[in-house]
């Protein structure tokens, strides 16, 4: 018989375009094109953090943290938080980890975290990288001075990455709707 | 042969027991849901044999019911009678547009039929004219399975596959304006992916760039026209999308999405495919205008909006926009329920219409005959179901000719 077509072109599961955790977008412009016929978009820079970070903070008062020291580390992954408790213990985060919720002490993990937020740490968390870090969130005018120098190192081995979208456009309709068939 | 009221058992020698349609096979096609990984049967182990002269009438009558479409069609924009046929104001501008511009063309449409073997008179039940389904197992498994069982020199009415891909040449033609780029849309239901495969393709043949995107992934803009990221943050733009996306759907769902595309139509920057005016078609309030405009048409069954005071037989009630027999109920003579489905669409409101006769086997089971229209009458595909309602759980049989 003759050979059956293949139809194999068309994935059946989702297209879904994972954008990694630690992208961040600055503010968008918009791009206008010459001539009225073309498309215009609205551009986005992504910055993606390639190095990674060691922030060592310090309970100075009761669920009151300050940042201590910042220092650059080659691997994004071995990015951590060492923190120094008031009763003289010690902890030791990743990141992720960092982010979750203590349930023997949350407010004082809010604490930290704000703290971190504050900080390098906080470029990690989210922050965009045109936002500068806080000068309370550090215990002495040194780190804080020495925080904006890393702020540029980080910025310049960011990989960036140029996102466009056609301008006043909308996505995403007919969400969660696979779960029946609309032919006839 | 016996009839009765509800069918009319067709000669048994029509009925052939053939090989089942492999299940390495399907995979391979990338079409495996059909037989949901070897856990169902949708595909029937037999085929059922048509005449030739049995398929001329039906040729001549989805001819002739495609017409009748059109001038009803018309009068309904001559007449504003959106709202007899609930068609939903948003849409109406763009039902409007399209009917108005001749590019805006009908890719493909399935008559859903009764009758026609044996001479049991043919009549429409409706016309699935915005999302038809059915499509990959009427286009290559039924030809596959005239090969599979040595039947090729019978042949089968199925030339709908090369009528996509002459349609999808014209539309070139027919916009010289406009870039061959084609985006397929489903809401990626499994199913509806299969059938948009087969658009996929044919319209690569015709020489198209293609690209698949679930609704969900598809960017709109209301200035530019339909987009898809490709990579991110790289969008393409399309000139032509298809949708397996009920328009009824999108005015009533997504009225966000149905003001930009009315305003993408209106600026010329995409053109549809099925076009909003296929929804004049498919809404079922159309079969009552039909019976009005041509009373007693051979061709059709009457419809009405009120429930029938003094039927004569039985009749069906189904909802204005319902899929996969969903939210039907036949009623006998006295109003006794024969038969009925829920459904997603009780919401909408309802439409009665004679019942028609199909043709049964000597196992009960009835065969509802299907007719496409790309241009013109051009395949012929069967369901069946040992219920008088044809629903999602009906076998698709393969075809062959007899003579």
């Amino acid at each position: 018989m003759t050979p059956l077509k293949k139809f194999s072109k068309i994935p059946v599961l989702r297209n879904s375009i994972i954008i990694g955790a630690l992208a961040i977008s600055s503010a968008s412009m918009v791009f206008t094109s010459c001539g009225s016929s073309e498309t215009q978009y609205t551009e986005e820079t992504k910055y993606e953090l390639t190095q990674g970070l060691i922030t060592e903070v310090e309970e100075v008062e009761k669920e009151l943290f300050k940042i201590t020291n910042e220092t650059e580390v080659p691997q994004i992954e071995d990015s951590r938080i060492i923190a120094s408790y008031i009763d003289g213990t010690r902890d030791t985060f990743t990141l992720e980890e960092a982010k979750l919720v203590d349930a023997d002490s949350p407010t004082r993990r809010r604490s930290m975290n704000g703290v971190l937020m504050g900080g390098l740490m906080g470029y990690y968390m989210g922050r965009s990288l045109s936002s500068p870090v806080n000068r309370g969130a550090y215990k002495t005018p040194a780190t804080y001075q020495k925080a904006a120098k890393t702020t540029s190192t980080l910025k310049q081995t960011a990989k960036r990455t140029t996102v466009r979208r056609p301008v006043n456009s909308s996505k995403g309709f007919g969400g969660g709707k696979s779960t029946r068939s609309y032919g006839g | 042969m016996a009839e009765n009221l509800l069918g009319l058992t067709v000669d048994s020698r029509r009925i052939k027991q053939v090989k089942e349609f492999p299940l390495a096979l399907l995979n391979e096609m990338g079409w495996g849901w059909f037989a949901g990984d070897g856990e169902w049967l949708y595909l029937a182990p037999e085929m059922i044999g048509v005449a030739r002269s049995e398929v001329a009438p039906y040729n001549k009558a989805c001819e002739e019911l495609y017409q009748m479409y059109l001038d009803a069609a018309q009068f309904v924009v001559n007449n504003d009678l959106w709202n007899d046929l609930n068609i939903p104001p948003n849409i109406v501008d763009m039902i409007r547009l399209t009917w108005s511009k001749s590019n805006h063309q009908h890719l493909i449409g399935r008559f859903d039929l009764a009758g026609g073997l044996d001479g049991l008179p043919i009549k429409l039940i409706e016309f699935n004219s915005d999302t038809p389904t059915i499509l990959a197992e009427t286009t290559f498994i039924q030809k596959a399975m005239l090969e599979l069982n040595g039947l090729e020199k019978y042949g089968q009415f199925n030339s709908v596959y090369k009528e996509l891909i002459d349609y999808f040449q014209k539309l070139k033609v027919l916009n010289p304006d406009k870039e061959p780029t084609l985006l397929v849309t489903t809401m990626g239901h499994e199913e509806d992916i299969i059938n948009a495969d087969v658009i996929y393709d044919a319209a690569e043949e015709a020489g198209f760039d293609v690209e698949y995107r679930d609704l969900e992934q598809v960017t709109f803009s209301p200035d530019d026209g339909i987009f898809a990221e490709l990579e991110e943050g790289e969008f393409m733009k399309f000139d032509f999308w298809f949708k397996i996306v009920p328009w009824e759907y999108i005015a009533l769902e997504e009225p966000e999405l149905m003001d930009i595309l009315t305003e993408i139509v209106e600026k010329d920057m995409a053109m549809i495919l099925n076009p909003a005016y296929t929804l004049l078609f498919q809404a079922k309030g159309m079969m009552k205008l039909l019976w009005d405009l041509n009373p007693g048409h051979p061709l059709l069954l009457e419809t009405t909006f009120k429930k029938p005071t003094n039927p004569t037989g039985p009749y069906v009630e189904k909802v204005v926009y319902g899929r996969e027999g969903e939210n039907i109920t036949i009623y006998d003579k006295d109003g006794e329920v024969m038969d009925e489905r829920e459904g997603d669409f009780y919401e909408f409101p309802v439409i009665y219409q004679d019942f028609a006769k199909l043709p049964v086997d000597d196992s009960g089971n009835y065969y509802q005959p299907g007719i496409f229209y790309v241009d013109r009458p051009c395949g012929l595909s069967f369901r069946r179901r040992s219920s008088l309602i044809i629903d999602e759980d009906a076998k698709f049989v393969s075809h062959f000719y007899l003579d």
